[in-house]
């Protein structure tokens, strides 16, 4: 017994150990999914058919909708198959892209982080330069995306969205002032903290978190193919 | 469709040839560059002088290289032929700067032509109408294309329809022949040099 808990203790600082760039930086590059069902319904969901349940991944299981937008969030709910954004095969906006269900890779160097994202060749360049936002209005589908370091913390902030992505497929949306602000933690080498902080003085009454674990795909030559969720109907005519 | 490495090597260098730089001109005298994994250092925005996206053999001409006024195959009826403004044919190993097709693919490229303008069928429209990803080569003649240059990746990122390329530089396998992608699946060797990553085996489904 002594021997196993001696072996634990030498190699836990192994496990805890995060990779890094030359710089210094954590090092996030790799391919990386979300396991969980948050692009079902961000809360607490039973089962239905086609679609697990789920553990919340709300921080407090609340999103704070002011009332009109909370009957409207309802009302969204209840038409989900027809309405839903991501059913039509619209770029899913942040946070969702992350959370879809599909992997995404990630390449950082010290100037820009650039994530490229297996559906519908969604794209995201995160500028870690110190360079602004541009000057708005702009409604961009994926936002735009500047971060920096926060000790060993990616601090992504995202604006500039359109309103016409949804967070889920149980109707929960947001405006055009949606602002994000993304938080890319390594625990160790192959999982990432992911926390989102979300901002949108038009739809809810405060600013509410989202919190998951991110997985490092570590399968032997895998990698990112093609979900290009609107060719379907027509591939078959382009052999 | 197979694909044909041969061809999109050529479209690529003569694209490569007409072609300009957005970003910063760089030191010629040092070009190319290195990164210290190797990499030439191409990384910026580019595009080609003439998009050319309907026609490899005169990429000034529109769609399927017809002249104003020019119907499919047959010409433009009681009207004489406007001359069209010439630019150099991307083929550039072919005699007569054709395609060089078999005969049964010059009839099918004739017969989609030739119901292009007014498509009855699915097949006819261009993909390029449906915003669907253009396959490795066509996709460098519709707007810029922003490359990016990681430790062991090239990365091709395409304004038009939003698509991006990811080259590994190493020798990793390609995925199972099954795997048909739209923009087909790339690699470039381990030591990279100062074109050759640019050679990838692809399996496109783009036309």
């Amino acid at each position: 017994m002594k021997r196993i808990i001696l072996s634990l203790i030498l190699i836990a600082p192994v496990f805890g150990q995060i990779p890094r760039t030359s710089d210094g930086k954590p090092d996030l590059s790799g391919l990386w999914q979300a396991l969980n069902t948050a692009n079902i319904d961000l809360q607490d969901h039973a089962a239905q058919k086609g679609a697990p349940a789920g553990q919340s991944v709300v921080e407090g299981n609340e999103i704070p909708y002011q009332p009109w937008a909370l009957a409207k969030k309802k009302d969204n709910y209840a038409n989900r198959a027809a309405l839903d954004p991501e059913n039509k095969c619209y770029l899913p906006g942040v946070p969702r892209i992350t959370y879809l269900g599909l992997p995404f890779q990630i390449f950082e160097r010290s100037d820009l982080v650039t994530i490229l994202y297996e559906h519908a060749h969604a794209n995201r360049f995160i500028y870690t330069d110190g360079t602004p936002h541009p000057k708005g209005p702009i409604e961009w589908w994926m936002g735009d995306s500047r971060g920096h370091w926060d000790g060993d913390t990616l601090v992504v902030d995202n604006v500039h969205f359109n309103d016409q992505t949804w967070f889920d497929h149980a109707g929960n949306f947001h405006s055009e002032d949606l602002h994000v602000v993304e938080r890319y933690s390594l625990l160790n080498r192959d999982h990432i903290n992911y926390r989102a902080t979300i901002e949108d003085p038009k739809v809810f009454t405060r600013p509410w978190n989202i919190d998951m674990v991110l997985y490092r795909h570590v399968e032997k030559n895998f990698q990112l193919l093609e979900y290009e969720c609107y060719g379907f109907d027509l591939e078959q005519y382009y052999p | 469709m197979r694909f044909n490495s041969k061809l999109f090597i050529t479209v690529v260098l003569g694209t490569a040839m007409v072609g300009s730089a957005i970003a910063a001109e760089a030191d010629k005298a040092a070009w190319p560059q290195h990164a210290p994994d190797g990499q030439p250092k191409v990384e910026g925005f580019w595009v080609t002088v003439v998009y050319g996206m309907g026609c490899l053999q005169n990429p000034r001409a529109g769609v399927g290289c017809l002249e104003e006024g020019e119907e499919p195959g047959r010409g433009a009826p009681g009207k004489p032929r406007p001359k069209p403004p010439k630019a150099a044919s991307r083929i550039v190993d072919t005699p007569d700067g054709e395609i060089p097709y078999q005969p049964w693919a010059r009839t099918k490229q004739q017969y989609l032509l030739s119901n292009y303008f007014e498509p009855t069928r699915p097949e006819f429209l261009d993909p390029q109408q449906l915003c669907l990803p253009l396959g490795p080569v066509r996709q460098l003649t519709w707007h810029d294309v922003h490359i990016l240059q990681y430790p062991g990746y090239v990365i091709f990122e395409h304004e038009g329809g939003h698509v991006f390329r990811i080259i590994p530089l190493d020798d990793r396998p390609h995925p199972g022949a099954n795997i048909k992608l739209w923009m087909g699946d790339s690699r470039g060797p381990g030591k990279a040099t100062p074109w050759s990553w640019m050679s990838p085996t692809t399996i496109p489904k783009g036309a």
